[in-house]
């Protein structure tokens, strides 16, 4: 019976040229883990409200944007709020798995690009709240992402946290391996 | 803060044998509040945070291995407690979004946010012993604090100890707020502005428990300071006196930590 009852699904399914973004934070949880001998690494996850209520939008990065770089990172307006937000924090596995927050990415369901990226912007003045204020920057391609995670990666902030992470894991690390 | 309310704080942490003191917008000298403790043969620790990110202090008796560290964040700072033989314990100490600055629809997406963050650093820990306390800077019937998405807090305990509730079809536990019995009283926080509806007294300063550790708390001895001694933390007209010590009164909350084979 079930003989004469045609299969009406296609054969492919289009599959998105581009990886999806958690996939490329993730994939970064291990480097940073390596690089520090295992005392600092990420967890990246998906939360259903974004961290930030103000959508103060401020390119503050110090890199030259290249020609090149501009026509892969293109400012896009997100026209509502985006579906998801990937939160990214750094993590210390040693110190209880001690964290804190990073950035946050938020992007649609699919396409999976734009995304944009909020984080803390220490150039900035405080608020009267006494709060950091946030920077926003957005980009239209997966290479455009690349580019500006390794400039976020990079910047001297992020660079303390990881430092003082490491540093403090020191202590709670039975034997304590070099750095490098 | 002067050297004569550090030795008051000293005190108020000494009469009341304070096993955790946890300060939020404190401009006193910490080494002198343990210097002054020591002196009167009470130890007190400071806890701090690798990354510091609220001004949130905290202090305890326990020294750096049983109240560690496990998360900081701008509105809140969170410790593991872990005295030997008894459970552990998450507690998050909090100061969350002042209305000076943020309207209720601010407030209410930023206390989702807020209850987000906890529900996955319990997931990161492992528990769900966890204890909110702080500055809310909202009272304890507001939305934010009462909306399943939000902290879902209730103020009957045997509601939470329901441990959830399920809406729209998602499961939000519970929190038990011990709080909304101090609304009995006057308050935390005395606030006068011109707006229509005022309240003035605000029980801002609340503690928040999930169902795990209900029977571990003592609702009997959570209370509001008033005085320190013979010193009135109030001017004579019953608020509190924000010249000489703080515009916040102290609360004071009391948990029996249950032992690992109870």
């Amino acid at each position: 019976m079930t003989d004469s009852i045609p299969d009406l699904w296609p054969d492919m399914f289009p599959l998105p040229q581009e990886l999806p973004p958690i996939a490329l934070l993730r994939a970064q949880s291990k480097n940073l883990s390596d690089k520090t001998g295992g005392m600092v690494t990420t967890a990246v996850e998906v939360t259903e409200y974004s961290f930030y209520r103000k959508r103060e939008r401020k390119e503050t990065f110090s890199m030259e944007i290249t020609d090149d770089m501009r026509k892969q990172i293109q400012g896009i307006q997100f026209e509502s709020n985006p579906i998801f937000y990937v939160n990214t924090y750094l993590v210390a596995p040693y110190m209880k798995n001690y964290r804190t927050h990073l950035f946050e990415l938020s992007h649609r369901a699919s396409p999976y690009y734009p995304v944009r990226l909020t984080f803390e912007d220490e150039s900035g003045d405080l608020s009267p709240e006494g709060e950091m204020p946030k920077s926003q920057i957005s980009t239209a391609t997966q290479e455009g992402l690349i580019i500006l995670l390794k400039e976020l990666f990079s910047r001297d902030s992020t660079q303390k946290l990881i430092g003082a992470l490491y540093s403090a894991s020191q202590a709670y690390k039975p034997d304590k391996p070099d750095r490098r | 803060m002067g050297q004569r309310n550090v030795r008051l704080l000293a005190e108020l942490i000494q009469v009341n044998k304070v096993a955790i003191a946890i300060f939020s917008e404190s401009e006193f000298n910490t080494r002198l509040l343990a210097s002054t403790l020591s002196n009167r043969g009470y130890k007190f620790f400071r806890s701090k945070s690798p990354v510091p990110k609220s001004g949130i202090e905290i202090f305890s008796v326990y020294p750096g291995n049983i109240v560690t560290p496990v998360s900081d964040e701008r509105h809140f700072t969170a410790r593991n407690i872990n005295i030997p033989g008894h459970q552990e314990l998450l507690i998050i100490a909090a100061h969350l979004h002042s209305k000076l600055y943020k309207n209720n629809q601010d407030q209410e997406q930023l206390t989702r946010a807020f209850s987000e963050q906890i529900r996955n650093l319990e997931l990161a820990q492992s528990t769900k012993r966890t204890v909110i306390i702080g500055d809310m800077n909202m009272n304890p019937f507001e939305d934010a604090l009462c909306a399943s998405d939000g902290l879902n807090g209730v103020r009957n305990k045997s509601i939470a100890k329901l441990v959830r509730r399920k809406y729209q079809g998602k499961y939000y536990e519970y929190f038990y707020n011990p709080s909304w019995r101090l609304l009995q009283n006057d308050g935390t926080y005395y606030y006068e502005a011109n707006h229509i509806t005022e309240h003035r007294w605000n029980v801002f300063d609340q503690i928040l428990i999930r169902p795990d550790l209900i029977d571990e708390f003592d609702d009997k001895e959570l209370k509001i300071l008033t005085t320190i001694g013979s010193h009135s933390l109030t001017k004579t007209n019953g608020k509190p006196d924000k010249n000489t010590y703080s515009d916040h009164l102290p609360l004071i909350a009391t948990l029996r930590i249950r032992k690992i084979h109870d």
